[in-house]
């Protein structure tokens, strides 16, 4: 080779290897305050053989725990949900879950049906990043950049984190080779107990249609799920202090029936179910906590035992091996997190490591 | 579209293939379109402006060129050197007509967007002053971007054309690439048609020489620009909003900032502008040699925005003092005040006057006005004083090479800019006197120990990189001390990983630490504004 190619060909490696090094020491590694940016890339680790695809917002990875699931039905589920997460990056982490695998039932939780616009650009990244590349991922941020937003970011996200050189710290040193685990097939484990307060109430609202938008990516969801021939279920999750007026609600009662789909709306069960909101809620109401999270789990598997007939898995020993593997952890890191409750009266870890 | 967003860049990008893509002989066309594209993107009604400007250039030029062609023509039929004097006056008299026309149009145009307001604005205060109850309403023109540059370049070149130093471009739409040349326009240099019109029309195809070279050049500008001066900028804005807040050392603080910003942004920017032309084979003037070494403010001036100190020294001041009028004004007064002072007044007269004028070129403001009669009065300080500096040199013959009588120098001069700068950044001319004056009566070094920079809105880390960054600039002009082009000493002196190294760090410090994207406004440059 000519020494000139040489330099060229070094020069350009090294100039990568430099990009991508400094692009990955920088970005955020979601390993302590904020774990929710981890939860979407977990999944293309997760081994793509689900019976349960559960999509949504908080109210999906915090309330439905699927080591319960597995442990009471022989169901495999998973979670791809993220703080905020709009209706249009559901539908289309939808559409990449389904590049991989064919679940048996899809529930979507219908709280992000409020908002019709982009909202903001933490959450969208939180969503948005993790995502593998694919059609489905170019449609998702095309539909929820905000002004502020540059797609040229999301193509490089350093252009994003550049500044937090600043506050470059151990934790990006040592998640610098591997991504630190944040979750249980997308549920988020918290054992701690903060207690329904006073809940205030909600501030009137102008106008309680939900926007064209959101209606538009429903139906978007329900032909896909359609289209694939996998019963889809609406679902609200039970949390007192999230406000979800009775106009909402039958906005997607009628929604539901308009299209043959089943709507729980799993406020009207909290007896049923189990809940104690003094006990079963880790910040006042917003979201359940893991015990409260496994009840949840416990009374909705019930259902779809009973209207989707799903089997019990158990009995496959390969899925079992795994599974079992997940559940050892989920309950170390549940028994780790009281040890640390009791001493701390705080959690100081929040991963699943 | 500023210099430093995403879409410039996508702009060179789609303009390199365009051009690489079209036949030698027509590509100045492509930049005569890219050019346009880009000034569209300032306000598509701006090309009005350009496009008048352009026009009227074109047709004034072309009735000098005819002139002087039938000048030529009648003189080779006669041997007559009275008679070729004649038609040689008659022609000049007929060509400052046209050139008479076209500047009164050109600065016409200039003067009416740019300073409307500011005659309306001391109109009306003049009658406030008189009593009178009514006043004019601002008019508010938009001001079209580079403006003031584009206008003096084109001055530049109906005069060169009129003293026949260049000839008339027949073809309209090469003279709308040289005015309108998109790396330029934004803040200049102030080019000379004899220079860059070797290069601006050769269609020299893309190659890897000099997009290298022009890309190492970009690269630095964007480096100064976006790691130096729009990360510190904030603490300047913080600084001279509030200036009774931040008197004394403060204000001392403040200058010396604002020189750094002003020096980084002005040649950061000027750096894209001559590194893109290099990267199509354009050639462009230099507008800066390490102006922070000057040990005196005329070798300052020659050495800060050279291009628009020399366009004011060759079309007006030299003009202008060579006048006929001044040259009588010159016999006047040394019969009146003797040989001495009655040659140099006059000339005093000419250097304030076109200060004037430098001043209300960069803005139409008092501060502006008076920054630029500052200018003048130290300079003409300067010159008066040349006696006894000289007598100085004369005593202590050694101190013209003495290190420490050097850098003495040097800090005076940095010093004196900074407070003559000072015009630029606080409001009113009242207001910068005194924060000059808060220097002796309030300076308050302990207030500035104890509350420190932590008011400035910016972080330590801030400092820390804007510090890294200039110590990089310093090695960099450290490099090129000889005169040499830093790019040449590091090809020649440097091993080529060491070289690719230097570029990448530079690549890579403006990557991180630059101050662009989310979080940040993003600025356009300092002179832009002028």
């Amino acid at each position: 080779m000519r020494p000139a190619i040489v330099k060229i060909v070094v020069g350009f490696s090294a100039f990568v290897l430099v990009f991508f090094g400094l692009q990955r020491l920088l970005v955020p590694k979601y390993a302590s305050d904020i774990l929710h940016g981890g939860l979407i890339r977990e999944y293309y680790r997760s081994g793509f053989d689900h019976d349960i695809l559960f999509i949504g917002d908080c109210e999906v990875f915090a309330n439905f725990s699927p080591i319960a699931l597995w442990e009471e039905f022989g169901m495999t589920s998973f979670i791809r949900g993220t703080p905020q997460q709009l209706i249009w990056q559901s539908y289309y982490l939808l559409q990449d879950t389904l590049r991989f695998e064919t679940p048996r039932v899809i529930v979507y939780n219908v709280l992000s049906m409020q908002y019709n616009e982009p909202q903001n650009e933490a959450y969208n990244r939180l969503t948005l990043d993790g995502m593998r590349w694919g059609m489905p991922k170019i449609r998702a941020i095309s539909a929820s950049m905000t002004e502020e937003e540059d797609w040229l970011s999301y193509i490089f996200p350093l252009l994003r984190f550049k500044d937090r050189w600043r506050e470059i710290g151990a934790e990006d040193f040592r998640y610098f080779f591997r991504d630190p685990r944040v979750s249980v097939n997308g549920f988020v484990i918290r054992a701690d107990v903060r207690p329904v307060g006073w809940i205030p109430a909600p501030a009137p609202r102008a106008n309680y249609q939900f926007g064209d938008k959101a209606y538009a990516y429903l139906e978007r969801i329900t032909r896909l799920a359609a289209t694939h021939d996998i019963p889809l279920i609406l679902v609200k999750a039970p949390s007192p202090a999230t406000p979800w007026p009775d106009r909402w609600n039958q906005q997607i009662v009628d929604f539901a029936h308009q299209h043959d789909l089943m709507y729980i709306n799993f406020f009207d069960y909290i007896d049923d179910i189990g809940l104690d909101f003094n006990y079963h809620t880790f910040n006042a109401g917003l979201h359940l906590n893991v015990f409260g999270a496994e009840k949840l789990a416990r009374f909705f598997g019930g259902i779809l035992q009973e209207t989707f007939d799903l089997p019990d898995r158990r009995g496959e020993a390969a899925l079992a091996a795994r599974w079992g593997e997940k559940a050892d952890l989920y309950h170390r890191v549940v028994a780790r997190q009281l040890a640390e409750i009791a001493r701390y009266g705080t959690i100081k870890n929040l991963l699943v490591e | 579209m500023l210099f430093t967003s995403a879409n410039f860049l996508l702009f060179l990008l789609i303009l390199f293939a365009l051009y690489q893509a079209i036949p030698q002989r027509y590509r100045w066309a492509t930049l005569l379109l890219g050019s346009m594209v880009f000034y569209a993107f300032s306000g598509p009604i701006f090309l009005l402006y350009i496009c008048a400007t352009i026009i009227v250039s074109y047709v004034c030029t072309m009735g000098m060129r005819r002139i002087w062609e039938r000048c030529d023509y009648i003189s080779e039929g006669t041997d007559d050197k009275a008679l070729r004097k004649q038609y040689k006056a008659e022609a000049k008299a007929a060509s400052k007509r046209w050139l008479v026309t076209a500047l009164v149009i050109v600065l016409g145009l200039l003067a009416m967007v740019k300073y409307t307001d500011f005659v309306i604005g001391n109109t009306n205060t003049v009658l406030g002053w008189m009593g009178a109850d009514r006043s004019f309403g601002f008019m508010r023109f938009a001001l079209p971007m580079g403006i003031s540059f584009y206008t003096f370049q084109t001055v530049g070149y109906l005069i060169d054309v009129h003293r026949q130093k260049s000839k008339a471009l027949p073809n309209p739409f090469r003279l709308a690439l040289f005015v309108s040349f998109f790396p330029q326009v934004v803040q200049g240099p102030i080019s000379r048609f004899d220079m860059l019109g070797k290069t601006l029309y050769s269609g020299e195809s893309l190659n890897g020489h000099n997009l290298t070279r022009g890309g190492m050049r970009v690269l630095l500008g964007f480096f100064k620009k976006l790691v130096i001066a729009d990360r510190l900028w904030p603490a300047l804005v913080v600084l001279t909003s509030y200036p009774e807040d931040f008197m004394g050392a403060y204000y001392l603080f403040s200058i010396g900032l604002y020189a750094v910003i002003l020096f980084m942004d002005f040649t950061g920017g000027i750096d894209i502008t001559i590194g893109v032309a290099e990267m199509f084979g354009i050639k462009m003037p230099e507008n800066f040699n390490r102006p922070f070494y000057s040990r005196s403010i005329q070798e300052y001036w020659t050495r800060w925005h050279i291009t628009m100190y020399m366009w004011f020294r060759d079309y007006l001041f030299y003009p202008m003092t060579l006048s006929k009028g001044m040259l009588r004004a010159t016999k006047f007064c040394r019969r009146v005040l003797g040989d001495g002072l009655g040659k140099r007044l006059p000339v005093h007269i000419s250097l304030l006057w076109v200060w004037f004028l430098t001043g209300l070129w960069h803005g139409a403001t008092w501060n502006f006005i008076a920054w630029g009669l500052a200018n003048g009065i130290v300079i003409m300080l300067a010159q008066e004083l040349t006696p006894l500096k000289n007598r100085f040199h004369a005593r202590f013959a050694g101190a013209k090479t003495n290190r420490i009588f050097i850098c003495l120098q040097i800090l005076w001069t940095f010093w004196l800019m900074n407070m003559i700068r000072s015009f630029d950044i606080y409001a009113g001319v009242r207001n910068t006197f005194g924060m000059m004056g808060s220097v002796v009566t309030d300076f308050g070094l302990g207030d500035f120990l104890t509350r420190g920079l932590s008011e400035l809105t910016l972080y330590t880390a801030d400092y820390i990189a804007a510090g890294a960054g200039m110590l990089v600039i310093f090695w960099i002009s450290y490099l090129g001390r000889d005169g040499t082009d830093y790019r040449d000493k590091l090809k020649n002196n440097f091993h080529w990983v060491a070289r690719y190294a230097v570029v990448g760090l530079i690549f890579f410090m403006t990557l991180v630490l630059g101050a662009y994207g989310h979080g940040y406004d993003a600025r356009q440059f300092i002179y832009n504004m002028f």
